[in-house]
């Protein structure tokens, strides 16, 4: 019908409206012809700074970004390293005649080419994270002086920050889901970290003792600022439409489901840098993890999706936190921490913030899962 | 070596080509700008690598479509859908350098709008046919589905807007 021919031809004239700029296409050819050169020659590169930045996020179920952070790590590699100096200074440590280069010049580029709030956000977690093993390292080195220390916790502070104010942003364009998504993946990664460096503590000389000690309070106070945002987020999201939150809570259960068999496949594979000791509190730990799941189940089926989201949310993380502690353990040579039994005074604390609000307007099928 | 300086010049000719068509891809259905660029350049940097790994591709555009739509699939598992309500209060600017505003641009930009309305299922296909050109036969490759299934889900996709774009037509002449 010539209406139609009309309107197909209106749809396509409209294409003119969403193109990338001249300058955008540009950079972007340059990055990947930049990739596509480094990515044939230096694959041990490649694999080596994925190693450094991302080694606990798997490819596939992970968080995805981190190949991207690989992939333009390598253009970075590139593009700076004419001497191999910043490749050298990606292993180095605070003290090191090369640290400066990786804080200032190596990790700020990477950061200066990612495009969006998420990525952003992400990559400053990945950075938190990156300082958390670089004070676990100093600290099992016997390096962990007052220099050492001032500066990993300023740059700690700085990129928590930074991390914190890309997922408000996130939060305002993209939705509160995502927005806690960020900041519970934060959390775990905190969590965890915390628990090892309160191991360290009790194993390591006093001088060494008293400094992780004393950065400790830091970090705690930023896990429960993070705790704070998660449960306003949380909050944010029970006040959504029904459908939505519904929504919502069945994605989060499959990305649980998902991370659950990411870490069992992690523990199997780390079997043998395990003792049995530590393989039995691993899949403890992921047990702990399992459970919550099964609860978030029950409050999905009786349709508090709200309370369900919560608790798939915190099977992520504590999964997330249980990986973290494993690779960490086995790096450090050190037990492996336990988590907390499920986390009683949090539940507490939720039962009394969440209400759902039904949309009187919507008719929602009700359904169970399986 | 000859055989690899033309797969390099055959991948770059495919970012020339199709990179914008990707982009518009991403951009109707993550409706971020800026997520829609790093959409592009990591749906590029896989096709890349997959190529590298010594894999035969036949159609250089609907495997970059795929992984692109695989990795959309992805985020969007972390995100609640969109409503329209949500589109109109972002506001409609894709672009930094806007097409002269002639008749067809604001009628376009209603299409448009009308489009991004639609149900995930018939936005991605409609937008593949009619602003990224694909034939049935791509799209049906590119997204795992027969292309009779396509059809039925291009035409009825199009049913829609057409009916929407027709009742606003109506509305404003009253």
């Amino acid at each position: 019908m010539q209406e139609d021919k009309q309107l197909e031809n209106l749809i396509r004239k409209a294409k003119k409206l969403v193109f990338m700029t001249k300058e955008e296409k540009r950079k972007m050819l340059s990055l990947l012809m930049s990739f596509m050169k480094k990515n044939t020659v230096k694959q041990e590169q490649l694999m080596r700074h994925k190693r450094i930045i991302g080694n606990f996020v798997s490819f596939f179920t992970g968080n995805k970004l981190m190949i991207r952070y690989a992939s333009l790590a390598s253009v970075v590699l590139l593009v700076i390293a004419i001497s191999g100096v910043s490749l050298a200074a990606n292993n180095s440590l605070p003290g090191d005649f090369l640290y400066p280069f990786k804080v200032g010049i190596n990790e700020k580029v990477l950061g200066f080419i990612l495009f969006s709030d998420e990525a952003k956000a992400k990559y400053n977690i990945q950075l938190a994270e990156l300082r958390m093993q670089e004070f676990e390292k100093t600290a099992i080195s016997g390096r962990l002086d007052d220099e050492a220390k001032e500066k990993l916790s300023a740059l700690f502070d700085n990129h928590i920050e930074k991390a914190k104010k890309g997922s408000l942003s996130v939060k305002t364009k993209n939705g509160v889901s995502l927005s806690s998504e960020i900041d519970s993946e934060l959390e775990a990664s905190l969590n965890a970290h915390k628990k090892i460096l309160d191991k360290l503590s009790e194993i390591k000389k006093s001088d060494t003792s008293e400094r992780i000690k004393s950065f400790l309070p830091d970090v705690e106070i930023k896990i429960n600022s993070l705790k704070k945002l998660r449960q306003e987020n949380e909050s944010d999201l029970a006040q959504k439409p029904l459908a939505d939150i519904r929504f919502a809570a069945e994605g989060k259960l499959k990305a649980a489901e998902n991370k659950i068999n990411e870490v069992n496949n992690f523990i199997e594979d780390k079997r043998s840098d395990l003792n049995q000791e530590s393989y039995s509190i691993a899949k403890a730990n992921l047990k702990v993890a399992s459970d919550i799941i099964f609860q978030g189940k029950t409050e999905f089926d009786a349709e508090n999706f709200s309370k369900a989201f919560s608790l798939f949310q915190e099977a992520i993380r504590l999964s997330q936190e249980a990986k973290i502690s494993i690779a960490a353990s086995i790096k450090l040579n050190i037990e492996l921490p336990k988590l907390k039994e499920q986390n009683g005074s949090e539940e507490k604390e939720n039962n009394g913030t969440l209400n759902i609000q039904n949309n009187d307007n919507e008719k929602i099928t009700k359904g169970r899962l399986r | 070596m000859p055989g690899k300086a033309k797969i390099e010049k055959q991948f770059l000719e495919a970012f020339d080509k199709y990179s914008d068509d990707i982009f518009r891809y991403c951009y109707y259905r993550v409706f971020d700008r800026e997520k829609a660029k790093d959409l592009v350049q990591e749906a590029y940097c896989r096709t890349w690598e997959y190529i590298t790994k010594g894999n035969k591709v036949e159609n250089i555009r609907a495997l970059i479509y795929k992984i692109a739509n695989n990795m959309i699939i992805d985020d969007s598992r972390k995100k609640k859908s969109i409503s329209l309500d949500q589109i109109m209060e972002k506001g409609f600017s894709p672009s930094f350098n806007p097409v002269e505003k002639s008749d067809d641009y604001f009628i376009g930009k209603e299409v448009l709008k009308i489009v991004e309305s639609l149900d995930e299922k018939y936005r991605e296909v409609i937008i593949m046919r009619y602003i990224n050109d694909l034939s049935i036969k791509e799209i049906a490759s590119i997204l795992n589905e027969t292309e009779n299934n396509i059809y039925v889900i291009i035409s009825r996709g199009f049913a829609k807007v057409k009916g929407i774009f027709l009742t606003n037509r109506l509305r404003k002449s009253n």
